[in-house]
């Protein structure tokens, strides 16, 4: 009976002992193949120089390339097609640009922050038009980033200097302004880039709120996503975001060096990385996919785009 | 009770909170990295090794890009082209002192002592005011206030041998905004105007590459002239080092002799010095000494000097500008050149002259840029249009002129070449203006920087007059002749003073120094009171005591004269004083006494006929030249026909004793009865003259007093010495009889033996 009652006893603590290991032990990183296949640019920052963001289309990838005030035209090989600009302040231009984006016709788009303007480049690289980011106001903005909505002929623009999102018509009057600085829903700490979802909402990386805010056309807050810290689904300083075409959200954070996929109703997904590590991308700002499942990540200290598959990931 | 303990929190805010604000930057203060069962993203460490060494994660270089990247602020620049920047990862030199505040450093290091990020930049604690640009500096960087902090040793100026800051400047270059450098408030230069802490793109964090000496270019842009000048060490002197033993080739044409921290002394110098008095000299002299890189353009003896204050030309300097009293002749603009200070610096009030003043070591001519033929540079021999000079010389010297505007009057003279020998063949110098006709620079031959050959002379002053006033010389119609004033005259042995310039044997004017040409003379002015006049610029103009290069007019009153003859002035309302009694009368000069003056009218300064009295008239034949002297006058013939004395001689046979033997002897109160020897000097044992008993200057010994016209004397006046005849010389020889032949000294009866005598 002693035997016994010891044996209950110790059964208990083992139970108690194996409950707690069990707690406590660390749920595995959930990651999703990426393979990396080339690099544009390095370190001798003589091709690039703190690459921004990147845009693609079918035959060619779009990259600014920030530290040397002007844009960089690939093919989808990586080699190189067209030089836009240079740093100055007239049409063709740039000084300190950040985002882009590329519409179907191959029209380019440049937020060039320094000159309080988003620039429009046929794709041959021929200055069509700059439209000035002012308010309504009139005062300026410091456009981070721009995308386009061809259907409905509106440019959506992030103000750095204004918290805002600001929605441009064609000729360059500005319609909306959404947005502001704070922290509540609806309004920004320092909105960064911004993509235009398959059902022409706008998912708008919100920086030091770390969250991805998607409006729909009219304005209304219809997701967020991610959250603050450095557990997976957590973002620190996110980015770069692109949508892929079953509309999962990629989202890069350019401390944690990473890249981290949620689905298209905001869950967290996965982590991209090899085998059961997350992949680093240094300093991973603007992100890009397209049609063929390839991740484009501007790695800004790198001073390259890394170009890596995932297919893989269904 | 366990799994409530070891339930982790996993509360994410969406409002903020100090937890959250302090981890936007301090990121590992997260309570997730304390959850053991959570698995984070990235690794749990709080103190990583990076480049710059162990330290806080908050002040990493990838915690600052992460904001810091243009997509929240923007300070890309400091990434984007420079591959300098501020060292970090390195312990300070012992150069820098970090302050301390409460114990603890202002500017922290890492955990390795070395510095990094964070030694700088703190999110926390100042306040910027919504003025300033919040770098998250540890101070404020007002005009680089936070880099002198550490940097004490690169402050002061160049005082310490360190380029100016804080120090405005009108119109800061674009080129240099252009690469990110920065100017302080009011434009002044600021460390950060030719350092960038961050984004540098050429060693020592300069803003742009400096071994062509391209960022000192960017604002001493009027400086780049020196390329094409033998000052350009890269064509004169391609292997001479400056003191950290850079070539010009390697650290460019200006910090081969400048550098801007670490300087010797003025004008940031980098080569060797020669120390003189004068600081502003010292660096030119380094090179140019006999033993110097410029050894065949030595500074030596007989150069202008330098350390002279401007105000001693006449010349008042206010914020840089010239004011000088005396105008200008010809219409010459006045250009305000460099003035230093006893260190060496410019200033802009007063000042004195130093090789700066004439010199612009930058420029080999003024006004042109583009010069010579490179190739030929190293060979090319200056003249007054080149030489670095700061103003061409021209026919006018205007170099000279520029400061000594009161020498304009030189060029309405004959001593202008172009007037006065303009036929004589000109001498290689002659080509450089006027002033180079007689005054090199530098290296003269004589005194006063002479560009001539010396003549004779006893001192400096009057070789140089003697170097054309000589027999065969330019100026040989006009020498002093045989007789003339006498220099090297101390004014001071002979008891009196003087305000007229006096000069030591090597020329230089001294209070105690001796007569000399240049103290009646000056040079440069024809006329003392009108320094335009025309009359002496002609080749046979004649001077007279109006004009003849003196210094003071000397006509009427003899101010000239005077000045040192002051006991003389007592003639002037004497009969004595022909302006008085014979104005028509001529000299042997043919001057009327209102154009000779009073003293001209009887003595002559040059070309006297007698060493004794420089006898402007013609002498009495008699053996005892001062007797000849009165009678050049007092003859039957002369101007004083009416004042002949019948018996004027005492017995030449027969020597008296000077009053002072007598005294000497006799140790009484004498009066002053001087006597002569036969050639008219004073001696204590000689003969009694004329002058023995008269002072022709004097009329009376009573007082300075005298009628200033035409009178008849008496016992008391009479221009006799004295008006007493107690203890006069007379008795010595003629006991009682003497008061009686001293009484009727000029009358027969007195020659006869007297019955007192007998």
């Amino acid at each position: 009976m002693i035997k016994l009652s010891i044996l209950l006893r110790y059964s208990f603590v083992f139970f108690c002992i194996s409950s707690y290991v069990f707690a406590a032990e660390t749920a595995p990183i959930p990651i999703h193949p990426v393979k990396h296949l080339f690099d544009i640019g390095g370190p001798k920052k003589t091709l690039l120089s703190l690459p921004s963001d990147v845009a693609v289309d079918k035959h060619r990838i779009y990259v600014v390339d920030s530290g040397h005030h002007r844009v960089v035209v690939f093919d989808k090989d990586g080699d190189q097609e067209l030089i836009i600009g240079k740093e100055g302040i007239r049409n063709g231009q740039f000084r300190g640009p950040v985002g882009i984006d590329v519409d179907s016709q191959g029209r380019i788009y440049v937020a060039d922050k320094g000159n309080h303007r988003i620039q429009v480049f046929d794709k041959k690289g021929k200055h069509l038009v700059s439209i000035v980011t002012a308010d309504k106001n009139k005062s300026l903005v410091s456009p981070v980033d721009v995308t386009v909505d061809e259907s409905s002929e509106l440019i959506y623009v992030t103000g750095n200097n204004n918290h805002k999102l600001m929605i441009y018509n064609f000729p360059g009057y500005v319609l909306e302004e959404w947005g502001g600085d704070g922290v509540d829903e609806g309004f920004f700490r320092y909105p960064g880039t911004l993509t235009l979802l398959h059902d022409k909402r706008i998912a708008v990386v919100d920086i030091l709120n770390t969250r991805v805010q998607v409006f729909t056309t009219k304005g209304k807050l219809s997701l967020q996503v991610g959250e603050w810290g450095v557990l997976p689904g957590q973002l620190f300083r996110p980015k770069g975001i692109a949508i892929d075409k079953q509309g999962r959200f990629y989202i890069s954070d350019s401390y944690m060096n990473l890249v981290q996929v949620f689905t298209d109703g905001g869950r967290f997904q996965a982590v991209l990385g090899k085998r059961d590590k997350p992949s680093s991308f240094k300093t991973a700002a603007g992100i890009a996919i397209d049609d063929d499942m390839k991740l484009y990540v501007a790695e800004m200290l790198e001073h390259k785009v890394s170009v890596h598959s995932i297919s893989e990931y269904k | 009770m366990i799994f409530i303990l070891i339930t982790p929190s996993t509360v994410h805010a969406r409002t903020p909170s100090a937890n959250r604000e302090c981890s936007t930057c301090h990121i590992m203060w997260l309570n997730e990295f304390k959850q053991k069962d959570k698995a984070t993203l990235i690794p749990y460490d709080p103190r990583p090794v990076v480049a710059t060494g162990k330290q806080d994660v908050s002040s990493t270089e990838m915690m600052c890009f992460s904001c810091h990247d243009g997509f929240v602020l923007d300070s890309r620049f400091m990434w984007q082209k420079g591959k300098y920047r501020h060292p970090v990862g390195q312990k300070p030199t012992d150069g820098i002192k970090i302050p301390l505040v409460d114990g603890k450093q202002m500017f922290p290091l890492n955990d390795e002592g070395k510095v990094y990020c964070g030694t700088c930049h703190s999110a926390h604690g100042v306040d910027w005011g919504q003025s300033e640009s919040a770098v998250f500096l540890r101070m404020k960087n007002v005009n680089s206030s936070l880099c002198m902090t550490c940097h004490k040793e690169r402050t002061g100026g160049p005082k310490h041998g360190n380029h100016p800051v804080n120090k405005s400047i009108s119109h800061p270059p674009k080129t240099l905004f252009k690469v990110g450098s920065k100017f302080g408030s009011d434009g002044r230069v600021v460390c950060e105007t030719c350092h960038r802490p961050h984004g540098a793109n050429e060693d020592k964090i300069l803003v742009i590459k400096n071994n062509e000496s391209d960022l000192c270019r960017s604002c001493h842009d009027d400086k780049k002239t020196i390329n094409q000048t033998k000052h350009n060490m890269a064509l004169s002197n391609p292997r001479a080092t400056n003191f950290k033993g850079k070539t010009a080739s390697e650290t460019g044409p200006c910090s081969v002799c400048h550098v801007p921290h670490d300087a010797k002394g003025a004008a940031l110098w980098a080569r060797e010095r020669i120390e003189t008095e004068d600081a502003a000299a010292s660096p030119c002299l380094g090179c140019h000494n006999e033993k110097g890189l410029a050894k065949d353009k030595p500074i030596k003896q007989h150069s202008h000097p330098t350390q002279v204050a401007i105000k001693e030309l006449g010349i008042s300097v206010t914020e840089g500008k010239w004011m000088s009293k005396h105008s200008p002749l010809i219409d010459i603009k006045q250009k305000a050149l460099p003035l230093y200070n006893q260190s060496g610096q410019r200033v802009k009030h007063g000042g004195n002259v130093s090789c700066g003043t004439c010199h612009d070591p930058h420029v080999w001519a003024p006004g042109k840029t583009a010069l010579v033929d490179q190739s030929t540079i190293t060979d090319q021999e200056g003249n007054g249009q080149n030489s670095f000079l700061r103003i061409t010389q021209g026919k006018g010297s205007d170099l000279c002129i520029n400061c000594h505007v009161d020498k304009q009057s030189l060029f309405f003279s004959k001593h202008n070449r172009e007037i006065g020998f303009r036929n004589k063949p000109k001498d290689e110098r002659g080509h450089d203006g006027i002033c180079a006709e007689c005054h090199m620079a530098h290296n003269g031959k004589g005194a006063f920087m002479h560009a001539k050959a010396d003549g004779e002379g006893k001192g400096a002053v009057e070789r140089v007059c003697t170097a054309c006033h000589k027999q065969g010389g330019i100026a040989d119609k006009k020498l002093t002749g045989t007789h003339s004033h006498p220099i090297g005259v101390s004014m001071t042995k002979l008891g009196n003073s003087t305000n007229l310039p006096l000069f030591t044997a090597e020329g230089k004017r001294h209070p105690d120094g001796n007569v000399d040409c240049a103290s009646c003379h000056n040079v440069h002015q024809w006329d003392p009171k009108n320094r335009k006049a025309m009359s002496g610029a002609k080749l046979k103009s004649e001077g007279n005591g109006k004009t003849s290069f003196l210094r003071v007019r000397n006509t009427k009153k003899s101010e000239l004269c005077t000045t040192c003859h002051q006991q003389q002035k007592t003639i002037l309302k004497t009969e004595h004083n022909l302006n008085i009694t014979h104005q028509k009368s001529t000299n042997l000069l043919g001057q009327a006494p209102h154009r000779s003056g009073v003293c001209g009218a009887c003595h002559s300064v040059h070309q006297a006929q007698t060493s004794i009295g420089l006898w402007a008239r013609k002498p009495f034949k008699d053996n005892q030249i001062k007797n000849s002297l009165c009678l050049s006058c007092h003859n039957k013939a002369g101007l004083a026909s009416n004042k002949v004395p019948p018996y004027f001689t005492h017995p030449e046979q027969v020597l008296a004793l000077s009053e002072r033997l007598r005294r000497f002897i006799g140790s009484k109160i004498l009066p002053y009865i001087p006597v002569f020897s036969e050639q008219g000097h004073s001696e204590s044992m000689g003969e009694i003259t004329c002058t023995s008993c008269h002072d022709p200057h004097r009329w009376t010994a009573r007082s300075k007093m005298a009628p200033g016209k035409n009178t008849e004397g008496t016992v008391l006046t009479s221009f006799l010495r004295n008006s007493s005849s107690e203890n006069i010389v007379c008795a010595d020889c003629h006991g009682k009889d003497a008061l009686f032949r001293y009484k009727y000294f000029h009358s027969k009866t007195s020659r006869k033996r007297h019955p007192l005598s007998e």
